[in-house]
């Protein structure tokens, strides 16, 4: 056994506080060490040549190297020594960084210390066998679930690459809530024009495999090679046949709330949800339509000219193998009618939601554009937008900030003066957050070109009074309190992750926080990936954001998948656990805690069933290494002789 | 109004041997119903007697301390006033019942208190010369007559007495607030007064100020704050359409109904809204006078209210002929079978007996 | 005139520590939102409404809080505490503001009210409950006005509202120990 030891000084980061020359005197005088030395930066280009030279020229077999976390580089150093032709984890990184010269101040202690946690780490390296990564082999599609603007941009630049794609969605069309809006800020471009292309684009490209109507099931499976079970509901349309021609919808003599348009107006059973739904073909609820709740009607049946309507229609269940999966379920509304009830809780027809007012400012929406009281259908002359209903509220559970209200309500301040001529809007607000390109101009713009009075405070109360809604609140910006009679409020509610967000998430086996927004990987560093590997995200459902942002986002995950699957396989990391087979029980503990579903079961020649872990998927907890019972499942460069070999080191 | 009522309760006081059955409450009236708001304290103990609840006024109470001491304006005056009644009532029954929101609102501060502070234990001690007992469970108004009465119960005995009125929910500052010391309804959507109200057969709509202030004790200190605020209160309720604002307040009902006129008079309103104890409300409902309820005693007459649910002319003869005569409450039905008629399905052998 | 903010925050220190502890709420939290004066009662004979008094407090300037009509006048309706988002009691805060001026002696100009209370606290330590009559008179002839809501007065005594013998109660002992342990302590 022939080990080096380096010692890294990392400029004064560990030389200040370590004396290191001392550490790598004591390393040699260690057994089996043939060479130790001091570097000043190791992970540097000389550093790295060093350790090269000294393998080579001393036929080191092991080494050492003291410095910093291996959370920074040992990647680094496993290259440097196989570059050397040593197999890569023959190494072991000692942290007297972090773990050292980071949390001491006195020196001598701190040699001491950096030279015990050396000895422990030569102890372990003693005791380190050769280990190879295997890879294995992906399926090269990916599944794309929720058919927003996100998830729509994702499936698009996926597909471009050659990846087949399917993009589910819940629904029965793609557009998500961008379809929903009139115009987007800051350049007030139509929303449907600038998507519906898109959303074309995805329903038509030869390697978009589009399912509306769907959810996802079940899930199983690892990175590369997901199986996921998809059940595409009944609508009792035939999609083949549907011409969308709407005579169906015209004709339908049952109510039914229309979601499309947020609750403005009424739908009907069977319905398409707006001109431009992609795709064009009808859906019928059964939970509002006649036929199913009374048993009697059938008009739709009858009236339909492709003969599309089949109301034996059930549900079918698919299995497909997909390789990765992009999350873009999206958002949706707060609901905030509990938790407000001082704006009257829901009870006010004239106290509406920004995404209501959206639908009718929309020249295809419920009112064809016209701004109308739900009252009375008057014209409002004065209208009062109130922030962050369900944001930076504490008190109802909600301290986040929504990022898009400020935005949106400027937008639809001036929409609002663009509509009505004659009319004044009111804006309370906290603060402005305009931070993206051309935000702050376009907040600007509101109050310099379009006469919104912006007013700086929360509003206490809202009340109706004499057929007008009076609005208490304040403005700080002149001190006291103000109130208004307003002829419409409109509420700049916050987002809510999906609805069913947090079942998906445990099902795909992913992180959510406490609004079921699903969580990233890495803050900073790691927006679009989370904590299983293959599963990416995109768009609001990780968190609030605007549209950009959500493309962004899509292309983000887009190009990690591309990236993932470009070599047809993937390589594992060899730090898995290993079951000794000859000596296995086959009682399964492991099996019962493996949180990542990573051992089968495996029949031996003579019959007897034993474990059999699947590199691929194992994370290398060691949790089954815990639970066996004879201690037959063991974690490569884990093991339990060289855990115990340390421990003795360090007792002594 | 008359004072039949505060004799008759000295009728039915138990005895002081007497074991306090399940529906036994102490009795803190508070200087507001043994004063100027006596119609609450008389509406209060008619319907109890009707619903079979058995109040006993706690022996020789004194001032609970709200408007003198609130918080802590006079040292430990706050805590140490309602710590002698607390102690009192600790050892005559499990449960009280403070009908006056303030008084209310200061007992249960001053347990919170007490419970808090050894220093106020010791204080309390020193005052009663024995270790203070103060964890008697305080109720008021609203929360008594839901524990006692259940909405479907009610419904049997009001038999829709009051359909056709619209009546505003008025729950002031006190009731609720500070949440977590009150730890009673929601202090921002309070509701516990709908369930019973609806259940007589009136509306109750939502009513946008129910948990506004109305001026509180500023009356006499400040009065334009105590007109400003009461009439908005008013006006918003006058507004929506409603015949009457209820209140389990004596000093709101004050400022609402005995500063009407000072209020129309102050801005020129002809505000013309009648302001009903919840106490009175529910004795409607059950078929009780509404002389006996004390309802001629509010400055605002509610006889246009009483004329849209047919008591134009008021007193006993009129409650017979609107309701089943068994179900008006006799001391002999109410003294023997205290237990039976408030279990919900009793309402029917309540009324056969 | 600029406030000089590095001054205040500090002088104001020592006070605003004091009153965060004595009530439990931190002032930092406060981000000026403003909710708690837009339904606050008594703001209209407020020189601070509630969210300026938070504000008086974030920067340091005490005097200003000690000293206001906010201070004597506000009557703990608690609205703005049940408004905050940030779970504020405000009122808690002014609550104990206003205590901090009594202990200091700083008495202002609204004298009706420091009338009423001292009013209030006579009427109770004679009587043990407060007797209603003597109230009213005693506030009238002190503050001269005497024909101060005389309009009520025949609406009063027709509805029979009013009791002209006062009440007692039995145990003064009890009620005149009260007031010793109270005196004994502090100033009122």
């Amino acid at each position: 056994m022939r080990i080096g030891v380096f010692v890294c000084q990392c400029g004064t980061n560990i030389a200040g506080t370590v004396a290191t020359d001392k550490v790598a005197e004591a390393a040699l005088a260690m057994r089996d060490v043939l060479h130790a030395e001091t570097l000043q930066y190791t992970c540097s280009d000389p550093g790295q040549r060093a350790i090269i030279d000294a393998v080579q020229k001393k036929g080191l077999t092991r080494v050492v190297i003291a410095a910093c976390s291996p959370r920074m580089h040992e990647t680094t150093f496993r290259r440097t020594i196989g570059q050397a032709g040593m197999n890569a984890y023959m190494m072991e990184m000692v942290n007297i960084r972090e773990h050292c010269s980071w949390i001491h101040s006195d020196i001598d202690t701190a040699t001491d210390k950096a030279i015990d946690l050396v000895q422990k780490g030569v102890a372990r390296v003693r005791r380190q066998v050769p280990l190879y990564s295997t890879t294995v082999p992906v399926t090269r599609r990916v599944l794309v679930i929720g058919g927003g603007v996100a998830g729509i941009q994702a499936a698009l630049d996926i597909a471009d690459s050659g990846l087949p794609v399917t993009l589910v969605e819940r629904g029965p069309t793609i557009g998500g809530n961008m379809a929903r809006l009139d115009k987007t800020f800051p350049t007030l471009d139509c929303s449907s024009c600038i998507l519906t292309p898109r959303m074309v684009e995805a329903k038509q490209h030869e390697n978009i495999s589009l399912m509306v109507n769907t959810e996802i099931e079940q899930v199983r499976g690892y990175i590369g090679n997901f199986e996921v079970d998809v059940r595409k509901k009944a609508t009792c349309v035939i999609e083949d046949k549907c011409t969308g021609c709407m005579i169906c919808q015209e004709k339908c003599p049952g109510k039914a709330p229309d979601e499309f348009n947020a609750g403005v107006g009424q739908s009907k059973a069977i319905s398409i949800p707006f001109p431009q739904a992609v795709p064009l073909v009808a859906a019928l609820r059964k939970e509002h339509c006649r036929r199913f709740i009374k048993g009697k009607c059938g008009v739709c049946k009858k009236v339909c000219p492709a003969d599309a309507v089949d109301y034996e229609q059930e549900d079918e269940i698919t299995t497909e193998m997909f390789g990765a999966v992009v999350v873009a379920t999206g958002y949706e509304l707060y609901d905030w009618r509990e938790a407000y009830p001082d704006y009257g809780g829901g009870q006010y027809p004239d106290v509406v939601t920004s995404l209501q007012y959206e639908r009718m400012l929309s020249a295809s929406g419920p009112t064809a554009g016209h701004v109308q009281r739900p009252s009375d259908g008057a014209e409002p002359k004065q209208v009062v937008f109130v922030s962050c209903v369900g944001s930076r509220d504490e008190s109802v559970g909600r301290p986040l900030c929504c990022s898009v209200g400020c935005m949106y309500i400027a937008k639809q301040a001036i929409l609002t003066k663009e509509h009505i001529p004659d009319s004044q809007s009111y804006v309370f607000y906290i603060d402005i957050r305009a931070t993206g390109k051309g935000y702050e101009e376009f907040t600007r713009r509101a109050q310099k070109e379009f006469g919104a009075i912006y007013l700086r405070g929360r509003v206490g109360k809202i009340y109706p009074s004499n057929g007008q809604l009076v609005v208490m609140g304040t403005d700080t910006l002149s001190g006291g309190p103000v109130e208004i009679e307003a002829d419409l409020v409109v509420l700049a509610t916050g987002f809510a992750a999906a609805r069913g967000a947090g079942e998906l998430a445990r099902k795909l086996n992913i992180s959510y926080d406490q609004y079921e927004f699903l969580s990233e990987s890495h803050p900073k560093l790691r927006p679009v990936e989370t904590t299983t590997g293959g599963i990416f995200l995109a768009g609001a459902c990780q968190a609030p954001k605007d549209i950009p942002d959500s493309v962004a986002q899509a292309g983000a995950a887009a190009a990690k998948v591309i990236g993932l699957l470009s070599r047809g396989e993937i390589e594992t990391s060899p730090m898995v656990a290993a079951v000794d087979q000859l000596r296995c029980i086959g009682c399964f503990k492991c099996r019962d805690v493996c949180s990542y579903n990573a051992i089968e079961a495996l029949e031996l020649r003579d019959g007897r069933q034993v474990a059999k872990v699947i590199d691929s998927l194992c994370q290398g907890c060691g949790v089954c290494n815990v639970a066996c019972p004879p201690s037959v499942v063991s974690l490569k460069g884990y093991t339990d002789n060289q855990l115990i070999a340390e421990t003795m080191e360090l007792l002594r | 109004m008359n004072n039949r009522s505060r004799k008759d309760s000295a009728a039915i006081k138990a005895p002081a041997s007497a074991k306090p059955g399940r529906n036994a409450y102490s009795y803190f009236p508070g200087c507001s119903l043994t004063g100027s708001a006596g119609e609450y304290d008389a509406s209060f103990r008619l319907t109890s007697e009707a619903l079979g609840i058995r109040l006993d006024e706690i022996s020789d109470w004194n001032c609970c301390g709200a408007s003198p001491a609130p918080h802590h304006w006079s040292g430990n005056l706050g805590v140490l006033l309602p710590a002698r009644n607390l102690h009192i009532a600790s050892g005559e029954h499990e449960a009280m019942v403070a009908p006056c929101a303030g008084c209310y609102n200061r007992l249960k501060n001053a347990q919170h208190e007490l419970t808090g502070s050894q220093e106020l234990r010791e204080q309390a001690a020193r005052v009663l010369q024995e270790p203070v007992r103060y964890e008697i469970e305080i109720l008021n108004l609203v929360e008594l007559f839901a524990r006692e009465v259940s909405p479907e119960a009610l419904a049997e005995r009001a038999q829709g007495r009051l359909a056709g009125l619209n009546l505003a929910t008025y729950y002031g500052c006190l009731l609720t607030r500070p949440a977590k010391i009150m730890n009673f309804d929601n202090h921002r959507n309070p509701v516990s007064m709908k369930p019973l109200l609806r259940a007589t057969g009136a509306q109750s709509d939502h009513f946008p100020f129910k948990s506004e202030c109305c001026g509180s004790y500023m009356g006499l200190a400040k009065k334009e704050i105590v007109l400003r605020a009461s009439r908005r209160v008013i006006e918003v309720a006058a507004g929506l359409g409603f015949d009457a604002i209820v209140t389990a307040c004596p000093l709101c009902h004050q400022n609402l109904d005995l500063r009407q006129g000072q209020i129309n008079k102050a801005f020129g309103t002809s505000l013309d809204m009648p302001v009903l104890y919840y106490s009175q409300v529910l004795g409607l409902a059950l078929g009780l006078g509404s002389d006996d309820l004390g309802i001629d005693a509010h400055a605002i007459s509610a006889r246009k209210l009483l004329a849209k649910i047919g008591k134009g002319d008021d007193g006993p003869a009129a409650a017979t002929r609107s309701a089943p005569a068994a179900t008006r409450p006799t001391p002999e039905a109410t003294r023997s079978a205290p237990a039976e008629q408030t279990r919900p399905a009793a309402g029917k052998s309540a009324a056969g007996s | 005139m600029a406030i000089l903010v590095s001054s205040t925050v500090a002088d104001g220190a020592a006070v605003v520590a004091e009153i965060e502890r004595r009530s439990g709420e931190r002032v930092s939290a406060c981000y000026q939102c403003g909710r708690c004066t837009s339904t606050c009662t008594g703001s209209f004979v407020f020189d601070y409404p509630p969210h300026r008094i938070m504000r008086l407090l974030q920067l340091g300037q005490v005097d200003e809080v000690l000293n206001s009509r906010t201070a004597q006048l506000c009557f703990d309706c608690m609205t703005c505490s049940t408004r905050c988002p940030m779970n504020i009691d405000v009122a808690n805060v002014i609550e104990h503001a206003k205590m901090i001026a009594d202990e200091r002696g700083i008495e202002g100009d609204e004298k009706d009210v420091r009338l009423f209370r001292l009013a209030f606290l006579q009427n109770v330590r004679r009587h043990g409950r407060l007797h209603e009559a003597r109230l009213l008179t005693w506030i009238n002839l002190r503050s001269f006005k005497p024909f101060n809501d005389l309009e009520l007065v025949p609406l009063i005594l027709r509805k029979k509202k009013i009791h002209i013998v006062p009440p007692r109660i039995r145990n003064r002992r009890q009620l005149h120990r009260i007031f010793r342990e109270v005196n004994s302590g502090d100033k009122s």
